[in-house]
């Protein structure tokens, strides 16, 4: 019967401090009993799914997403991005 | 040309710092990769007359495709942005802009920002887009956004925003030449030509 657990081959190199490497060290004895790369790969990847979900299910609120519309269709004048856009380039710069 | 696609081989990474560590980590060591798998393009502003090969790079912006994703968009809305069949706003993130220590203070940051709002207001034309949005890495990146145009969204810390309508208002120039002037669009061809 094939086993359900995909296999980890794929490799993801990290440079680390002595410090940093020590404290996942630490980490992993604690957590796994010394199975660093298990450790890392488990915690990076909650927090992985844990950023994209965050993305896509960001908590809008209604206020959030009435204070967004209103920036997103506000067409009144932009004193400050006019002022940007008639600046000359700098001198010495080739813009 | 001044303003430039990040190319590896005439632009010296390694030497780039503008003080804030995270803005160089990704000049260095992100913005080739994410360049060359389409997920994001770096322009580079380089000296008039280089004098080496790689050469300085005085500053640099990305500009990342986004989509914000709104799953309880209200129907006025959706209809307002014709998105009702997208389910997500298509706009484009200034994910990095980073001026070289050297360069700051005469207004060259300022420049680098026109020109990356210009790039992107021609982007926006071309397949839609309807706002530049950017998450400034900190106060003071926040305060230089805010003073040249960026509105603040307060509940969505520290995310700043300006509409492509905007840009379209104080660009004119863009929204003609992309009307009136056809080369523009023929760069496929013209590269066949350039590459024959």
């Amino acid at each position: 019967m094939p086993s359900a657990i995909p296999r980890r081959h794929r490799r993801l190199e990290l440079r680390l401090t002595a410090d940093e490497r020590a404290l996942l060290e630490q980490a992993a004895l604690l957590r796994t009993g010394g199975d660093l790369s298990r450790m890392v790969t488990t915690i990076a990847v909650d927090a992985a799914r844990a950023i994209i979900r965050e993305h896509e299910v960001a908590d809008v609120t209604d206020d959030m997403r009435k204070e967004f519309y209103a920036a997103l269709f506000d067409t009144s004048d932009n004193p400050a991005l006019a002022a940007l856009f008639a600046k000359p380039a700098p001198e010495g710069y080739d813009f | 040309m001044p303003v430039e696609p990040l190319d590896p081989a005439r632009h010296d990474r390694t030497r780039f710092a503008c003080g804030v560590a995270e803005v160089d980590r990704y000049f260095q060591a992100v913005a080739r990769q994410a360049s060359e798998r389409f997920v994001a393009q770096t322009y580079v502003l380089v000296p008039s007359s280089p004098r080496e090969e790689p050469c300085e790079v005085l500053g640099y912006y990305t500009l990342v495709p986004y989509q914000y994703r709104d799953a309880e968009m209200d129907e006025t809305t959706a209809r307002a942005l014709k998105v009702s069949k997208l389910g997500s706003i298509p706009m484009i993130l200034l994910g990095q802009l980073g001026m070289s220590v050297a360069h700051q203070g005469k207004g060259v940051g300022a420049a680098l920002l026109r020109d990356a709002l210009r790039r992107s207001l021609f982007v926006a034309l071309s397949i839609g887009a309807v706002a530049v949005i950017t998450d400034p890495v900190n106060e003071r990146a926040a305060s230089f956004y805010l003073k040249h145009g960026f509105q603040s969204l307060p509940q969505q810390e520290p995310r700043l925003l300006i509409p492509t309508k905007q840009l379209v208002r104080y660009n004119p120039d863009i929204v003609t030449a992309f009307k009136q002037r056809p080369e523009l669009h023929e760069v496929a061809f013209g590269a066949q030509h350039f590459l024959a």
